[in-house]
């Protein structure tokens, strides 16, 4: 066995024994922390399949801030540690039979395709990547920057108009 | 050909960004009083973009940016709509009661923006593209839906629209991902050699995929299954904004659904396989039309039962994608111009009735005064051309439909669409026998000023033109 194929499986068992931790918990504390494990997995597979921009940007987004939102959203929220108040589990067959339709469906056509195998090198790609930006994805490059402006005015329109209102307080608010 | 001959090729587009980056300054230079302004500028800059457009030399097929857009006849003609769409929601939010809550300045530029992203959702010819183009528009709506505050039936609206439009777009990029695992490449048309070349298995899986992508695409449409934000959303947004919402993001979904099938499968080419995904597509159209039109019957408030009609029509429109050849196609360029000429209509004269949007409200509406008289002989247009009789432009809408879809053998679908056409005509004659029926209630005050009488006449009388002379919008595609 080289040692690329025991990375990438030893990688891989980590990432799946996570998840299925993280969906088999009652508690969603601990879902949280062990969604922290999938995400550095996922990350390494990225680095492994030379993505490491990807793997470098999965730590810093998802682990960075989007875990950390997350587990303080878990953490504020009351009674989250009762796991038959946070999760309920309803319609467990039905989800069942679904779940493994779907897993049995996918997991047929992807066993079956002839996938493209000639990817494996480690290369880094992030000045590719830099080039690409502003060579062939340079329109999407620069219709994202007037999005996040839209975005941003959105944002602030939605959160100001509380804040714009004080002076104009009815009865109700001012309780 | 050079970077600069190609930015003068997006020259409308670029008009737009400049538009909401005046629009952002304008709006902190000018005084609370002066809001109107504002107004003005966005109905220049929408006029500019357009006048730009007509003039613009680029014709033909032309793949620019590294093949991210497309730009030919089709796409020139959503550009078009897009932003008379654009033009139109100028025209009936200036001055309406319910945008004072709304400030002047964000929903212009909100507004620009929805109508630019639409645009990208019409030409955009690679997967990038596409999702950020959806996305655009997606964000912007559920902003546009939440804008006004302490409302709590616009905050569910627009929580139940982030919920279903983060799910979808969840399905569509799966959907994308794995078409780009097989193909290797996110250029549609590349998709598509992909496809002529694969073996069965790859086929299959290719038109899976598909499906999920057709998920992502179908709740912008509100399409059945991801039809059920429509209702919520529709009563909870003001209605100026509910009625863009009807026309603007709708036909850039439709915008995007052609395009997507064209680009990856020239009409002329058959395929064989592709009967599947347009038999799954047939269905759903059949069935978006029966539940929009049986749930339309026992709506009592106006917002949502238009709500339902606009789902309606979603279904018929989508019939036209079964349908798939040149005339199919056409048919559902044509049948978007009338839909948004008459059902901005319906909405306008909703508006001007106002009072707590039931539909009590239109009650004796010819007997009030010479105006209640003047929007209910309108109205009545409107509404004959949503059922689709003739000569109005709706009828000419579904009698394309329909014979794109009798080319194609496909006689199930336009029975099923007679029927609903049937079903239909019960709730817009319950408008029209209220305003010509029924007893007067004195206490509702009109909204009726002069722009939106003007609005109303000049849409009226596009709704008989385009009936009269329905090769007016296709010789538009064709230039």
């Amino acid at each position: 066995m080289d040692i690329k194929e025991i990375l990438v499986l030893s990688l891989g068992v980590i990432t799946i024994l996570s998840a299925v931790y993280i969906s088999f918990s009652r508690n969603l504390i601990y879902s949280a922390f062990m969604l922290l494990v999938t995400l550095c997995g996922v990350a390494g597979l990225y680095g492994l399949l030379s993505a490491d921009f990807l793997a470098g940007i999965q730590i810093l987004i998802y682990v960075g801030g989007i875990l950390i939102l997350i587990v303080f959203a878990v953490m504020l929220t009351q009674n989250i540690s009762e796991g038959k108040k946070s999760n309920p589990s309803r319609f467990p067959l039905v989800s069942l039979v679904i779940g493994i339709v779907f897993l049995g469906g996918m997991g047929y056509f992807i066993w079956r395709f002839p996938w493209n195998n000639g990817y494996f090198s480690f290369k880094p790609i992030t000045t590719d990547l830099g080039n690409a930006l502003l060579k062939e994805y340079l329109l999407p490059f620069e219709v994202i920057s007037i999005l996040l402006l839209v975005g941003l005015i959105g944002a602030l329109t939605i959160a100001r108009v509380s804040l714009g209102n004080k002076n104009k307080l009815t009865k109700d608010d001012e309780i | 050909m050079g970077l600069l001959e190609q930015v003068y090729a997006i020259a409308p587009e670029m008009v737009l960004t400049a538009g909401i980056v005046v629009l952002l300054f304008a709006d902190f230079l000018i005084s609370n009083k002066k809001k109107y302004i504002l107004s003005i500028i966005a109905f220049l800059f929408y006029a500019g973009a357009l006048i730009v457009l007509i003039n613009s030399t680029m014709t033909g097929n032309t793949y620019l940016f590294s093949n991210q857009i497309h730009i030919d006849g089709m796409g020139n003609f959503f550009r078009c709509i897009l932003i008379l769409t654009g033009l139109i929601t100028i025209i009936y939010s200036y001055n309406n009661p319910e945008m004072k809550e709304i400030m002047a300045g964000e929903f212009q530029v909100l507004l620009m923006g929805t109508i630019l992203g639409g645009i990208w959702m019409g030409i955009s010819s690679n997967m990038v593209m596409i999702y950020l183009a959806l996305e655009f528009v997606s964000i912007l709506s559920y902003i546009m839906t939440g804008i006004r505050v302490r409302n709590a039936k616009a905050s569910e609206g627009a929580i139940k629209y982030v919920l279903f439009g983060a799910v979808s777009s969840g399905i569509m990029l799966f959907g994308l991902s794995y078409l780009y695992g097989l193909s290797g490449s996110l250029e549609l048309s590349k998709l598509g050699v992909y496809f002529q070349q694969a073996q069965l298995e790859g086929k299959i899986f290719f038109i899976l995929m598909l499906v999920l992508v057709f998920g992502g695409i179908s709740y912008k449409l509100a399409v059945i299954p991801f039809h059920s934000w429509c209702p919520d959303v529709y009563e909870g947004a003001a209605t100026p904004i509910t009625t863009f919402f009807s026309v603007g993001p709708k036909i850039a979904g439709f915008a995007l659904l052609i395009r997507f099938f064209n680009e990856i499968f020239p009409v002329n080419i058959s395929q064989p396989q592709l009967s599947n995904i347009f038999f799954i597509i047939a269905i759903v159209s059949a069935i978006t039309m029966s539940i929009g039109n049986l749930a339309a019957l026992w709506q009592n408030n106006i917002k949502r039962l238009l709500a339902y009609s606009s789902i309606a029509h979603a279904g018929y429109i989508l019939a036209g994608i079964p349908a798939y050849s040149q005339i199919g196609n056409h048919a559902i360029l044509y049948y978007l111009m009338v839909y948004l000429i008459m059902n901005v209509g319906a909405f306008l004269v909703a508006m001007v009735v106002g009072g707590d949007e039931d539909l009590n409200a239109f009650d004796g509406l010819a007997y009030k005064s010479s105006k209640g008289a003047f929007w209910a002989s309108i109205m009545t247009i409107y509404l004959f051309s949503l059922i689709g009789l003739p000569p109005l432009a709706g009828f000419f809408g579904k009698f394309y439909i329909f014979s794109a879809l009798i080319d194609k053998n496909l006689y199930w679908l336009v029975i099923v669409g007679i029927i609903n056409t049937v079903i239909s005509l019960y709730y817009y004659a319950r408008i029209l026998k209220a305003m010509f029926f029924n007893t007067p209630n004195s206490e509702q005050q009109m909204f009726s000023p002069i722009h939106y009488q003007v609005l109303g006449v000049v849409l009226m009388i596009l709704t008989v033109l385009f009936g009269i002379y329905p090769q007016m919008i296709l010789s538009m595609w064709n230039n």
